[in-house]
């Protein structure tokens, strides 16, 4: 009886040795080829043993074809992808990241292990640093530095990295949390990866690890930067204007965002012919900044050269085809905004300088287009009662000459509501 | 929404077609390409048509009925919201992605362009410190995720005709010709 049971167990330890070892040499040796017979060696020890049994061994994972997205996701990842399943993978990773029995961690730790068992798989390995991405993986930062800086890891893979990193960087927040000591290394290792990426000889190595830091680094650094690699034609000039309209908010002081604004402005002025159309410029500006405390963040000096530049490009209320479309309306709608309050000291008069300019042109359907705009009851609350019978007037004018375009009878309907708001407010 | 052909070989599967948002005016095509290093292009039907087997256009017929869209006034603050008619709405709100801007994927998840935001002083801060500014955040789209993803800016079309679908194609194919 005794001699039965020691057989039995010798049997059963000898199996889950050999079984344990499988697995093992999976997780770490020849990782790219093995991964699906990890994924299968577990599911069969997982078959053979009671299910109370298999649980107490966690190497062994969970079972992969109930739940696509829990521990064994990495080996899952990794078999989808060497068999060119990339919807499979995707779904997997979005299973994954969607897993509430995993925490933040786990799930980095996943798909790191599958980065690296992609090794050598340059589609693969970026495809997977998407992926990470979606987790804003704060605590890989060294690991996601590592894959940039790595000079032997093809471009492919360091721009993914270089734009995943981004993801990972802390940003400020009111409960201090980028002010502990891991989220300060963490950050710093980041910026200097970034701008190692940024001296990097690979234009797309180069440009992607700019355009990441672009959004988090000294705005200083980030000018030159810029300039640097638009100078060798690595970047093109409508990407370095947009980088350089959105440092202007984070800009330290009066004289940097007024040198943000000339170069801005220089950029502009000296492109050939068709590189960067004016009309570009003035779109992107009004994108970002107009809204009263987006143009609360400029100082007087930057706002009046903005403000001269943009005067003298107003974009035309009707698109190429000679009609208004939805984007030329509110292209329009914007810059006027736009340059009034960046000419203006404060909402009454920038509205005020709204009124006149949509008087002068007398053209309804800039009415519609501004009154129609998310600032349109703002404009409309702001004018005297002879001047709201005017907009009022210019609105049913527009509805019956502009009965064909949809753009106009898009908006002809929030026109006049803005109206109708500035009625009630009055009463 | 407009489609065409994109014969695109990935590892040898192939993955085809494209599809981009055109405007009821249909005098512009705002689609993702992995094309250049800001992936958001404005670009005019004329020159979609122009570059391979055009599929045609669809639509979701409801679009005109859905309720108002609340978006951002601008990128750099979103300091207020608007609420716009569906079909001017989802046009505008790919203006404003496409001023922050966007890098490519070949997966078929994504992550919005986000607004910018301004942190005040807190208590724990040094006194006299200023306002922190956050600056707005790159997304990341594929064509169809793109498209989906607008389509989708506050329930517009509801997620659930959306999320199932994995390529251009059934994208495309999933809604109404015009």
């Amino acid at each position: 009886m005794n001699r039965k049971y020691i057989l039995a167990s010798l049997v059963a330890v000898a199996l889950l040795v050999g079984v344990a070892s499988m697995v093992y040499l999976s997780r770490h040796e020849g990782a790219v080829t093995s991964g699906t017979e990890g994924a299968a060696s577990t599911s069969l020890m997982r078959s053979i043993l009671p299910k109370s049994v298999a649980d107490k061994f966690a190497f062994l994972g969970h079972d992969t074809e109930e739940t696509p997205g829990g521990g064994d996701a990495d080996s899952m990842l990794v078999d989808a992808l060497l068999h060119g399943r990339l919807e499979q993978a995707d779904s997997i990773a979005k299973a994954l990241l969607e897993n509430k029995q995993l925490d933040k961690a786990q799930k980095q730790a996943l798909l790191l292990a599958a980065l690296h068992r992609l090794k050598g798989r340059d589609r693969d390995q970026a495809r997977i640093l998407d992926y990470l991405s979606m987790l804003s993986p704060t605590s890989l930062a060294r690991e996601l530095a590592g894959e940039l800086l790595q000079p032997s890891n093809s471009a492919e893979v360091r721009a993914a990295a270089a734009r995943t990193i981004g993801t990972a960087f802390v940003d400020p927040s009111p409960n201090g949390a980028d002010q502990t000591p891991e989220a300060r290394a963490n950050n710093a290792a980041i910026l200097e990866a970034l701008r190692a990426g940024i001296a990097s000889s690979d234009r797309k190595v180069a440009v992607s690890s700019l355009l990441t830091f672009s959004r988090i680094g000294p705005t200083d650094e980030v000018t030159k930067a810029l300039l640097a690699l638009q100078e060798r034609q690595w970047i093109n000039r409508t990407d370095a204007v947009r980088e350089l309209l959105i440092q202007i908010p984070a800009a330290k002081g009066a004289e940097e965002q007024l040198g943000l604004v000339k170069t801005v402005i220089g950029l502009s002025e000296s492109a050939p012919d068709g590189d960067l159309p004016a009309s570009n410029v003035v779109s992107l500006a009004a994108s970002l900044l107009s809204g009263a405390d987006a143009v609360s963040t400029i100082t007087p000096s930057a706002r009046r050269a903005l403000g001269e530049y943009l005067v003298k490009h107003e974009p035309p209320i009707v698109d190429g085809s000679g009609n208004p479309s939805v984007a030329s309306a509110f292209s329009y709608a914007n810059w006027l905004l736009l340059t009034a309050q960046l000419n203006s000291n404060g909402a009454a008069e920038a509205n005020a300088q709204v009124l006149a300019a949509l008087q002068t042109s007398a053209d309804p359907r800039r009415v519609v287009a501004v009154l129609g705009s998310p600032n349109g009851q703002g404009v409309a609350a702001a004018v005297n009662s002879a001047e709201l019978d005017w907009l009022r007037a210019q609105v049913n004018r527009a509805a019956q000459e502009n009965q064909n375009s949809q753009a106009m009878v898009a908006l002809l309907q929030p026109a006049a509501e803005a109206i109708a708001a500035a009625d009630r407010s009055r009463r | 929404m407009v489609g065409r052909d994109l014969a695109v070989t990935y590892d040898g599967v192939a993955f085809v077609g494209h599809v981009g948002v055109s405007g009821y005016d249909r005098q512009e095509v705002v689609e993702v390409l992995n094309e250049g290093d800001s992936v958001i292009k404005i670009n005019s039907l004329t020159n979609f048509k122009g570059r391979s087997r055009y599929w045609g256009a669809r639509y979701y017929p409801d679009l005109p009925n859905r309720p108002r869209i609340a978006l951002c006034n601008n990128m750099t603050l979103c300091d207020k919201k608007g609420f716009y008619p569906a079909p001017y709405g989802l046009r505008y709100q790919a203006g404003l992605w496409y001023a922050v801007q966007a890098d490519y994927t070949t997966t078929a998840l994504y992550r919005l362009p986000e607004p910018g935001y301004t942190i005040p002083p807190q208590p724990w801060m040094p006194i006299d410190t200023p306002p922190i500014y956050v600056r707005p955040k790159r997304g990341l789209f594929r064509c169809d995720t793109f498209v989906s993803a607008l389509w989708n800016t506050e329930g517009t079309v509801p997620a659930n005709e959306l999320m199932t679908l994995q390529t251009p194609v059934t994208l495309f194919h999933h809604f109404t010709p015009r």
